[in-house]
């Protein structure tokens, strides 16, 4: 081989390494963890500072939290109010990274805030409107706005990586079609409820995207914060409400504790019809988006049948 | 044979055609077997008919959480059955469809009551469908 064709080589050798160092991603989000990585794949890696398990109404970033997302070039965020933190960190980290917003791309549903017992000094940064309502934040529920949040997270990694648009339209476009198949999975495992039974009480009001694409009502113990502490004349009209509808179970959340829950099953008779993932995803099974879908839809099913 | 050669024709057409009827009335697809529900007529409820006409013959099935409103069991372009239905929340339909023709196929379902359409629509799927048609409240 002479010196030139070396050269070359040598030069290709390291345009191909150039081109193999992954996008630096931080997530503040366990769902869009999952979608950057769909989308993503080997062109990103993606860091959660929010992971399962952690109840991120009430997760504050540490100082080592704070140098990885100042080191990304995205940080991916829930919005609508979810990061009660995040023009703090804005401002701590400067214009560095780019922060994408998945709650601007979703038609946001509005809901009632009950700040009965509020602990104040826990974040509560939620959007209120003129009237006193504010923006439920927790979009991932309904398939369609995940498939919004897709299309958000493929383009913003095709303006920082464009030579790699190929790879994240063909990743986005076969998650996309995963989206769909599990949206019908869903909708077939809830067509088996009669909608006279399709009354969800949970611990927070975590589900009301989920309800508003398959026609529950649904009756939360909490406010859609887990910092909103229900009174004591709250926990007794519900259970009032229980009995009179005869709702058959109850559902408790992965990163609550249930006990409140529990006194109401006790007066009410309902069972505790198994515990749903509201604020992000879990482990195993719930690890990824559609297993954490799956097994809700599975699991209020099966408990109000 | 003498005679007008039209005449002639409509005569052999006419011989066919009565020749032929026990064979097709032997051979044409069975109607489908609709299962019989009871049909409520509560307050609460309100008595609909479900019609579905496929773009071409499918083995169709429509079901509700309490069982199969109609179910073919020979493929079919056209199929109909009565049913009680809640007025204020009606429950979900599961349609299930399966089509031996090749290609994209289309399944339309009306739910009709006193000629009133309640209900209209298409579904498209190749080969195999299965989804739900949900009522909005």
């Amino acid at each position: 081989m002479n010196w030139k064709l070396m050269t070359a080589a040598l030069v290709l050798g390291f345009g191909g390494l150039a081109s193999a160092v992954p996008v630096e991603v931080a997530s503040l989000s366990t769902v869009l963890t999952d979608v950057a990585q769909n989308v993503g794949g080997d062109r990103v890696r993606v860091t959660p500072i929010v992971k399962a398990g952690i109840d991120p109404h009430v997760f504050e970033p540490t100082p080592g939290d704070v140098k990885k997302i100042s080191n990304a070039r995205l940080v991916l965020v829930s919005g609508l109010g979810f990061e009660g933190y995040l023009q703090k960190l804005q401002s701590s980290v400067g214009s560095g990274p780019r922060f994408l917003i998945a709650g601007d791309v979703v038609k946001p549903l509005m809901a009632e805030e009950t700040c009965e017992g509020h602990d104040h000094d826990h974040h509560h940064h939620h959007a209120h409107s003129a009237d006193g309502k504010v923006a439920d934040p927790h979009w991932w529920h309904s398939v369609k706005n995940v498939e919004a949040v897709t299309r958000q997270i493929r383009d913003a990694l095709i303006a920082l990586d464009p030579e790699g648009r190929s790879t994240y339209e063909a990743n986005a476009k076969a998650f996309e079609a995963r989206l769909k198949e599990l949206a019908r999975d869903v909708r077939l495992e809830v067509a088996r409820l009669p909608k006279s039974s399709r009354v969800l009480v949970t611990s927070h009001d975590a589900l009301g995207y989920f309800a508003k694409d398959h026609g529950f009502e649904v009756l939360p113990v909490q406010g859609i914060s887990t910092s909103d502490q229900p009174s004591s004349q709250k926990v007794r009209d519900l259970i009032q409400t229980i009995r009179e509808r005869g709702v058959k179970a109850i559902f408790a959340e992965n990163i609550e504790n249930p006990r409140v829950l529990e006194q109401i099953t006790k007066e009410t008779g309902a069972k505790l019809g198994g515990v749903l993932y509201a604020d992000g995803l879990g482990t195993g099974e719930t690890g990824t988006y559609e297993g954490m879908m799956r097994h809700n839809a599975g699991t209020i099913v099966a408990g109000l049948q | 044979m003498r005679g007008f050669p039209l005449l002639r024709f409509v005569l052999v057409a006419l011989g066919l055609c009565v020749a032929g009827f026990p064979v097709w009335s032997l051979t044409r697809p069975a109607p489908p077997a609709v299962p019989q529900t009871p049909v409520r007529t509560d307050a609460e409820h309100r008595e609909v008919e479900l019609v579905v006409n496929t773009s071409t013959p499918a083995l169709v099935r429509i079901s509700s959480p309490d069982g199969a409103i109609l179910e073919t069991v020979t493929p079919t372009s056209s199929a109909s059955a009565r049913f009680a239905q809640n007025a204020s929340a009606p429950d979900d339909l599961v349609v299930s469809a399966r089509w031996e023709a090749g290609g994209e196929q289309a399944l339309r379902v009306r739910i009709i009551q006193n000629e009133e359409t309640l209900l209209d629509r298409t579904l498209w799927a190749e080969g195999e469908l299965e989804d739900v048609i949900g009522f909005q409240p």
